[in-house]
């Protein structure tokens, strides 16, 4: 079953993407700030 | 079994739309890609019961912000080359610090499922019962039991606010064509600035 884990692994992989599209970019940091 | 399913896929979209916004080519692309993150995103809400929330997403996120985000993109003329430069040259310290914080996030998983914090339990005992509606649901705890945080993010939204005011307020210039002026607005009386008119019918109006 689903527990709350597994949303906060998903949710986690989701900020470390945001975080790492802060390092990539410069100019379109203001999208990549709302992905977090 | 159909939720498990469900949820994987949804969270498999989602992640790879994410990875889509940081990677795409065109700015353009990206939001679309967001769009997209979002709306899976919400997919994943309505999957563990919180529809307030879902509709919340879609529509304040894609209605609103991914709008706003598409038309300032366009608007803006983007040197994609400079872009690209910073791209290579930060990819190996990027992808360093995204992997420590991973890890870093996945041990506050398990530390977190391992025992309760103080103010969330990890088995949502902190929550309504499920009959009550889950508007009704966040309400009480957000104007309930969280009250304090909930007052004190508002404070500093506030603090934040007045100091944007306050770094980019400029004195009036005394030469100035446009400015306020109170005291003359306050003078000012509906005798001097209308005039009641009873027009005849056929005769034009007296400009």
């Amino acid at each position: 079953m689903i527990g709350i884990e597994h949303y906060l692994t998903v949710g986690a992989i989701l900020f470390v993407i945001g975080v790492l599209g802060i390092f990539l970019n410069r100019k379109n940091v203001i999208v990549i700030l709302m992905a977090i | 079994m159909i939720q498990v399913f469900a949820f994987y896929l949804f969270a498999a979209i989602v992640v790879a739309s994410a990875v889509m916004v940081i990677m795409a080519r065109h700015p353009v692309h990206s939001v679309l890609w967001l769009i997209m993150a979002f709306f899976n995103a919400a997919a994943l809400m309505v999957l563990v019961g919180a529809e307030f929330l879902a509709m919340l997403l879609v529509m304040v996120y894609v209605g609103a912000v991914a709008g706003l985000f598409l038309s300032a993109v366009m608007m803006l003329d983007i040197d994609f080359a400079a872009m690209r430069a910073g791209f290579i040259r930060n990819f190996p310290l990027g992808l360093l610090m995204a992997a420590i914080l991973l890890a870093e996030l996945l041990l506050a998983v398990g530390v977190y499922s391992a025992g309760g914090l103080t103010l969330g339990a990890p088995d949502g005992s902190a929550m309504q019962p499920a009959t009550a509606s889950n508007i009704e649901a966040i309400g009480a705890l957000l104007f309930g039991r969280y009250i304090l945080l909930f007052e004190l993010a508002g404070i500093i939204l506030l603090v934040a606010m007045i100091g944007a005011i306050v770094l980019t307020f400029q004195p009036p210039k005394p030469g100035a064509r446009a400015r306020q002026d109170v005291g003359k607005q306050i003078r000012r009386r509906p005798e001097e600035a209308t005039i009641m008119k009873n027009p005849e019918i056929g005769q034009g109006v007296e400009l």
